[in-house]
């Protein structure tokens, strides 16, 4: 799954600790979602999209293949 | 709706209680063995592995999804290795290479198998922690 998270984050000018402050996860975790190595629930996914001001599939788009 | 953060029940402090057992023991095995040369593993490995729970199931500093995908990834590991392991322990070390039946046969207990898997289990958790 691709995301634009560094892209959204780089805009409201966030770092990676104080989108993971707000969204109540680790820094390793922001970093696991920007580099693909983990997915996150639909809960996180939609409170990252909230603090980056954002619908989710404005940041999360499915791959072919993740199908 | 948040109920990622209610997936391990022991707060965080609870790896000291798990700290403590362990050493609790080491104690009681070296000051058996010190007093009495007797080589008991029993009271070691079942204060042990109730150590070894808290620390694994305990929460971590910041517990989050990942933290809980990593453990259950963790313990998808270490269980069947760590049952393997027991195994071959059992029947390459401990059985006897002609079966007498006047004897009992030797195996690892209920609690040194846990052991193993929890060690494992941690293990793997940390190395998953610190590579991703």
């Amino acid at each position: 799954m691709k995301n634009l998270i560094k892209l959204e984050r780089a805009r409201h000018n966030l770092t990676q600790a104080e989108l993971a402050d707000r969204v109540n996860v680790s820094r390793q975790t922001i970093n696991a979602i920007e580099t693909s190595k983990f997915i996150p629930s639909t809960l996180l996914a939609f409170k990252i999209a909230q603090v980056l001001q954002v619908t989710v599939d404005g940041i999360f788009q499915l791959e072919d293949s993740d199908w | 709706m948040n109920t990622a953060r209610k997936v391990f029940p022991y707060s965080h402090k609870m790896k000291m209680v798990g700290i403590v057992c362990i050493l609790w023991g080491f104690y009681a095995f070296f000051s058996k063995y010190w007093r009495y040369q007797l080589f008991d593993l029993n009271l070691l490995t079942g204060l042990g592995c109730w150590g070894l729970t808290f620390l694994f199931f305990s929460k971590e500093k910041i517990d989050d999804e990942r933290v809980h995908q990593l453990k259950f990834k963790a313990l998808t590991w270490a269980l069947p290795v760590g049952l393997g392991i027991t195994h071959l322990i059992n029947y390459l070390v401990l059985s006897l290479p002609e079966p007498d039946s006047s004897k009992l046969i030797q195996s690892l207990s209920a609690y040194q198998a846990l052991v193993i898997v929890l060690l494992l289990a941690l293990a793997t958790f940390h190395y998953l922690k610190h590579r991703e």
